[in-house]
Order: structure tokens, then C-alpha cells, then sequence
């Protein structure tokens, strides 16, 4: 018998009042995969991942996160992690004395969280920076400090929200090095962002959520084939081309 | 040009004040009831009937009155009192507004500052914080004017009352202004001060509260300055001030006013454009010790619970402005809490036990959602999350504060009072029980009625202020848990006072804080559990 994937939702739907943030949205995601999530602003994109980080209920369907219901906040969050777009953190505190805060959190014992933040702060370029507080800190070094956040309890299944968002070419290199080493170890990385050559580079299957609703899924080869304009047939004239309003270009 | 781009610079940010105040009517009412509360404070008692139960204290139509009969230099000492604590008044508030609007480095300040000369800019930003404290403190001086007017029988009085109003709110505006830049100056040039800025901005708090508390003495004081000469400005077609010191307050309040403004111009201009202190971009104070309250925690409670009251300890220890919050119960109950230590000054202790209560929670856990900011969803996904925050919330605020309850409400028992120890020893008990229960009172109303304003991405995680309206159910429900205690151990014994009676007073009090501890505690976990982002 096969394990649970790491996300299956079915039906999957959201509305504010009136206005339909996600729709119908259907998806199984194996785990130890990089699911690429992409999709115009306000798409849907960051509803899905609150629904299923647990932080919004959905208006109807279903879901699961590592197998475990998505309605059932105490047996989902022990298996996830997440980077919002605005990394989670207290400006009054050091970035070490941060990440041993969520480790305590997470009751991660002291000896194996004081190895892993010495670890990931190393990998990550942010040792020496590690004792200052975080209102010093860079876009990047806060960027950086929150992804060390959401993986220090090594979860199953980890939801980056723009996680190169703000970095230079090089956090940024180390960022998807991250990525794809946290997949080698059977975690499994839902990964919103709207830097295509990220996803193209890393996902083993991309998502494009448009007006609520997952409009194409494939992988990244897969998906380059739909494009029905561009003379590259490049991830950007796929994600074009699914995202297309004709109602738009009637009127341009 | 320069003075076009000030007035639309103003004219910008009143548009937005209003709007802001369309979309938060609660924000509008309470704004609306602050003013009505100072008009009808100033116009006093008034022979309207149904009216003189409300107002029963003496404004501006009995000193009026008292003018016309005659009572001049009494009425004098009065006018010049609230003119002199009307200037600090405006000064302190000017003095925040300018170090908040720094502070809080408004997106649009470095837009301003490139679009405009510096010097536009600070005129416009004086001219904003007059703007602001006048639509307050004016109306307010025109409804005493008015009724000061009509109680004399002399419509000269009101045009001249606002005159010196008009010249309270532009000196004082003006010298907070220039002092709020000082203060900002000093800390971006002076290490020592910026490490210690709680040590500048503790004095100047407890100044504007015992303006509030203390105002009887604040004005006799005030008033004998040359900062009264507002006063005899305002009674100058009556006869009653001195007409020098009417003519010199007229004279010297526009040129002093542009000195100053120039003044704080100058120094607006150093403060905006100065590099960020040399100290800011690499605080180091973090040495990885622990304290031994610390190390106490980590040794005996659950370590999810340990680490939330650490984080909790350092951010208040390095963003002390949290504490400033525990002076939210002067201005709710502090005129109340006078009268009544007045009327009964042996119920002291028991005022400063739920005193203690109230500003511990105001302080530390009256708004933790809003304190979390950005780091909520995370604080909320990890696992029991709920019961953990809440637990370290707990502990962070009662650890310290509990014994320094007991402690005050025991001093204030044996060194203020004739009290005898026992009834002390019951008062603190009482304190104890109702700080503890405070805690998780102050959680769930926080979570029920957080504060989220000026949640700011960028500087998300900074403590935010509790919700006026949070603040005062809590006040409500604290003076409650107290109030069977209170009328036990207080009463007189010719309306059934005693022993037996104090003790039933106490019994019912600390049920009361057992039962509405559990609920609130239970209360406030499910707060968290189910809260949606």
C-alpha cells in the first residue's frame, strides 16, 4: 500500500462574502516531491496555503497534509512548516535567540536544535550576523532566518511563500540549493513564487492557480508544450498562455 | 511654493485622518466621546434641569458667575491653573506625536523628503501637530469660553478665552515640537541616552499623568508661572487678570512661537536626514545567558511554556514602550481611584492591588494577537501552540508582577494605613488572587478585542497598544473581582461592616477570581485554537 500523499485536497473552495478566492481546487501532491505553485496576484495562491497550513478554514471540500485533515489544526501542524511572504519574526530578538525560540516552540530538544541552528545559520551565510537583532537585519538575512524557521523541526511537508523574494543572486543560489536538498530528504516543498526559472529549475510538477481556480498541471517540460506562443517555448509563454483572459485582450 | 507644498503635505494627512476615522467608527466615537467629555467638563455645572445631575462639578458658567460676583482673583487662580497645565498638556502630546511620527518612520516620509525641501517638510509637520492637538483642545476651550461668557453676562469673555487658547495650543505646540526633536536628536547622537531612553521618556510620562491625577496641584503650580498669563489673557474684558501679563502673553506667543518653529525646522532638518546611529546596526547585547529567572523557567516549566515567557521578557526588556501601556489605568480609572482613596483612605491597598492587576495586564497580555504581528501564523502552527502562548503569556506577566503586587499592596497597607494587619494581610491575598486572575481576564478580552492597528509588515513584531475598548472591559471586570472584597473589608459597621462581613466579602471575591479565571483561561485557549489569518 502506497503512504499518503503529502497534500491531496478535493473541491477544495473559499469564498469571502461573494468573492470566490479559490475554486474547485483538486490536487495530489506524492510527498519528497517540489510542487511549484504559481499564478497571477491574487490568484489564490496564498488562501490555498493558509487553508492548508490550517490558518483559514475552506468554505466546502476537503484536504489532507500528511495525512492528516486540514480541519484538525493539532494533528496537521507537528508535520508542516511555513514562510509566509513576510518572514515571522520578532525585530526585538537575535536571530539566534529567535530560532531557539520556535525550536522551544516545537520542543525540539535543546542539544539537537542548538546543532541544527549553528548548522543552517552557517549554510546560510548568517553566523556571524546571528547575535545581532533582527530590525538590523537585511530583506535577505530576514528572509533567510525565516526559511531556517520553517524547516528547523524538519517537517514533512514545508510551504515557502516567496522564498527568494528579496535575496541577492547568491542567498538566492543557496535558497534553491536548500530547496532541492530538503526534497532529497523526502521533504516534501510547496513552493509559490513568481520567479519562474526557480520553478522551472526545481519543481517536479507545477500548479497554475488563475482566478481561483488550477487551470493547468504538469511538470515543467509538460506544461513548455502547451505554450501556444513564444518562439522559446519557455515555463513564461506556458504560464501566459494558461493565465490568458480573452475577455482582456478583446478589449486591449 | 514652499507654503503650498506644507498646506498640502497637511491638507493630505487630515484627508486621510478622516477616512480613517470613516472606516473605524469606533475610533470616531470614542474620539467624539473624549470631546464631549472635555466641553462638559468645562462648561460645569449648568442650571438646566436633568443636567445638573450630571455635571455638578463647577466650570466655566459658575466661575463666570463667581466673576460677575465679584470673585475675580479666585476665578483668576483657576483660568491661569488650567492655562498652565493646557500648555504642558499640548507640549507632552506634541512631544509624542513628533517621536512617534519618527519612530514609526511613516512609508511616506522619505517620499515627503525627497519631493520637498526638509524645511517644507518639518513646517508641514508642525503644522499637522497643531492641527491635530487644536481640533481637539479648541472646541473644548471654546465650549468653557462660551459658558464662561454666559455666566458673566460678559460676550467678550468667549472670543478672548479662545484667543488665549489659540495661543496655549501654538506655544505648546511649538515647544514640544523643538523638545520632541531634542529628545530625538539626543538619541541618534548620545549612545548613553538612547540606551536609556526609558529614563527620558518614564519622567515625562509620569508628568503628563499627574496632570490628570494630581490636577488641583498641577494647576496652582502651573498657574503662578508666566505659562498663567494665558489665564489673564482669557479674563482680560472682565478686568480680573492682570493686563501686563494679558498684554505680554498676546505680544510675545506669535514671534516666540516662529522662533521656535524656525528653531525646530533647523533641528527637524538634522533629525531626517541623519544616518541611522552607529550602535543600530549591530546591537550585540545578546551574549546567549540566561538570567536565573530564565534558567528558574527552563527548569520548571514545560519547555514551549519557557520559551514563549522568555521571548516575552526579552522583548519587553529591549522595547520597553510595552510598559508605558501599564499607565493605561491612570486615565481609565485614576480621577475614580482618587475620589475613592479620598473618601476612604484606608481603601488604598486594595486600590493598588487592583491597580497592580490592571497594569500588568495593560502591559503585558491585554492584546497578544497584536503583539504577535507577523509572527502569529508561526506562533499558531506549532503544535498546542494555543495552550503554550497562553501559559507563556501567563507566566511572563505574573512571575514578576504577582509578588511586586503583593509587595506594593503590602506596604501601602502597613506604612499608608491604620489598618489592621489582618485586614492588610486579607487585602493582599485579595491583590494576589486578583493579578493571578488578571492574566488570563486580560488574555481572553485581549483575544476577543485585539489590536491590530498600524500592523505594519516591516515592523510587525513591535508591541502594539491595547484596544481603548479592551482596556476598559478589563478595568470593568477587574474592579468587579474586587468589589465584593472591597465592600467587606471597607464597609462601615452601621451598614453591616465587620469581620464576618470582610471575610464573606473576601471568600466571594476569590471564588469570583477562581470561576472567572477558568472560564477566561478556557476562553482564551479556544481564542487561539480557532483563530483564522
Amino acid at each position: 500500500m502506497s503512504p499518503d500523499p503529502a497534500v491531496q485536497t478535493n473541491a477544495l473552495r473559499k469564498t469571502y462574502d461573494d468573492e470566490v478566492a479559490v475554486d474547485d481546487l483538486t490536487m495530489t501532491i506524492p510527498r519528497g516531491s517540489v510542487y511549484g505553485f504559481l499564478g497571477p496576484n491574487g490568484a489564490g495562491k496564498t488562501t490555498t496555503m493558509r487553508m492548508l497550513t490550517t490558518l483559514t478554514r475552506p468554505t466546502s471540500g476537503s484536504a489532507t497534509v500528511a495525512g492528516q485533515p486540514i480541519s484538525d489544526r493539532d494533528a496537521v501542524t507537528p508535520h508542516i512548516g511555513y514562510l509566509p511572504e513576510e518572514p515571522p519574526l520578532y525585530d526585538e530578538l537575535t536571530g539566534r535567540e529567535q530560532l531557539e525560540y520556535f525550536a522551544g516552540l516545537r520542543d525540539v530538544p535543546e542539544e539537537t536544535a542548538s546543532e541544527r541552528i549553528e548548522s543552517l545559520l552557517d549554510r546560510f551565510d548568517l553566523l556571524e550576523d546571528a547575535d545581532k537583532r533582527i530590525d538590523a537585519y537585511s530583506k535577505g538575512m530576514r528572509q533567510k532566518t525565516g526559511v531556517i524557521q520553517a524547516v528547523l523541526h524538519e517537517p514533512d511537508v514545508v510551504f515557502l511563500d516567496e522564498p527568494t523574494s528579496g535575496l541577492d543572486p547568491r542567498a538566492a543560489r543557496t535558497m534553491r540549493d536548500t530547496i532541492a536538498e530538503l526534497a532529497e530528504r523526502e521533504m516534501t516543498v510547496f513552493l509559490s513564487t513568481h520567479i519562474l526559472p526557480v520553478v522551472d529549475e526545481l519543481a517536479d510538477t507545477v500548479g497554475v492557480l488563475h482566478d481561483g481556480r488550477l487551470v493547468a498541471e504538469g511538470t515543467p517540460d509538460g506544461l513548455k508544450q502547451r505554450a501556444e506562443t513564444g518562439e522559446q517555448r519557455s515555463l513564461e509563454d506556458a504560464f501566459l498562455a494558461v493565465t490568458h483572459d480573452p475577455a482582456d485582450a478583446e478589449t486591449a | 511654493m514652499a507654503r503650498r507644498q506644507a498646506l498640502s503635505i497637511v491638507r493630505t494627512k487630515f484627508r486621510r485622518l478622516v477616512r480613517v476615522g470613516r472606516t473605524k467608527p469606533w475610533l470616531a466615537l470614542i474620539q467624539a466621546f473624549t470631546l464631549a467629555t472635555g466641553m462638559a467638563v468645562v462648561i460645569g455645572r449648568v442650571p438646566v434641569p436633568g443636567l445638573s445631575v450630571l455635571l455638578q462639578e463647577p466650570g466655566g458658567y459658575v466661575y463666570g458667575q463667581r466673576l460677575a460676583a465679584g470673585d475675580g482673583p479666585a476665578v483668576r487662580r483657576t483660568v491661569a491653573g488650567v492655562a498652565g497645565i493646557g500648555v504642558v498638556f499640548v507640549a507632552l502630546v506634541t512631544v509624542l506625536q513628533t517621536y512617534t511620527a519618527y519612530a514609526s518612520r511613516e512609508t511616506t516620509a522619505d517620499a515627503h523628503l525627497l519631493a520637498v525641501p526638509v524645511e517644507t517638510y518639518a513646517a508641514s509637520q508642525l503644522l499637522v501637530f497643531a492641527g491635530f492637538v487644536g481640533a481637539f483642545v479648541l472646541p473644548v476651550v471654546a465650549a468653557g469660553g462660551v459658558a464662561l461668557a454666559v455666566g458673566a453676562g460678559d460676550p467678550l469673555l468667549a472670543p478672548a478665552v479662545v484667543v488665549a487658547g489659540l495661543g496655549v495650543v501654538a506655544l505648546g505646540t511649538a515647544v514640544g515640537f523643538v523638545g520632541g526633536l531634542a529628545i530625538l536628536r539626543a538619541f541618534q547622537t548620545v549612545p548613553q541616552v538612547r540606551e536609556h531612553r526609558l529614563a527620558v521618556g518614564g519622567p515625562l510620562a509620569l508628568v503628563y499623568f499627574t496632570l490628570f491625577v494630581e490636577s488641583r496641584r498641577a494647576g496652582s503650580l502651573l498657574g503662578a508661572t508666566p505659562l498663567g498669563w494665558y489665564g489673564d489673557l482669557a479674563l482680560a474684558p472682565s478686568g480680573a487678570g492682570a493686563v501686563g501679563h494679558a498684554l505680554l502673553a498676546a505680544g510675545v506667543t506669535l514671534p516666540l512661537a516662529v522662533l521656535l518653529g524656525a528653531v525646530g525646522v533647523r533641528l527637524g532638518s538634522t533629525v531626517w536626514l541623519a544616518d541611522p546611529p552607529e550602535g543600530d546596526a549591530g546591537q550585540t547585547d545578546a551574549d546567549g545567558s540566561r538570567s536565573p529567572a530564565e534558567r528558574l523557567l527552563a527548569a520548571t516549566c514545560a519547555r514551549p511554556t519557557a520559551a514563549v515567557a522568555r521571548a516575552n521578557w526579552l522583548r519587553l526588556r529591549r522595547a520597553p514602550k510595552a510598559l508605558f501601556f501599564m499607565a493605561m489605568p491612570v486615565i481609565i480609572v485614576g480621577s475614580t481611584s482618587a475620589e475613592l482613596t479620598r473618601a476612604i483612605p484606608d481603601s488604598l491597598p486594595m486600590v493598588v492591588a487592583v491597580y497592580g492587576g490592571l497594569a500588568l495586564g495593560m502591559g503585558v497580555t491585554l492584546n497578544p494577537l497584536g503583539n504577535e504581528g507577523a509572527v502569529l501564523p508561526a506562533t499558531v502552527l506549532a503544535p498546542g501552540g494555543e495552550r503554550r502562548l497562553v501559559h507563556g503569556y501567563v507566566l511572563a506577566m505574573a512571575l514578576p508582577g504577582v509578588p511586586l503586587v503583593a509587595l506594593a499592596t503590602l506596604l501601602a497597607g502597613l506604612w499608608l494605613t491604620a489598618l489592621p494587619p489582618a485586614v492588610v494581610l486579607a487585602t493582599v491575598v485579595v491583590g494576589v488572587a486578583v493579578a493571578l486572575t488578571g492574566t488570563v481576564v486580560s488574555l481572553a478580552i485581549g483575544g476577543l478585542l485585539p489590536n491590530y492597528d498600524g500592523l505594519d509588515p516591516t515592523d510587525s513584531a513591535a508591541t502594539k497598544m491595547p484596544k481603548p475598548r479592551a482596556a476598559a472591559v478589563y478595568a470593568l471586570v477587574m474592579s468587579l473581582l474586587a468589589s465584593p472584597a472591597f465592600a467587606g473589608l471597607y464597609a462601615p459597621a452601621s451598614v453591616g461592616g465587620g469581620a464576618a462581613a470582610g471575610a464573606v466579602g473576601v471568600a466571594t471575591t476569590l471564588l469570583l477570581c477562581a470561576a472567572v479565571g477558568r472560564l477566561s483561561y478556557r476562553r482564551a485557549v479556544a481564542l487561539f485554537r480557532t483563530h483564522e489569518l
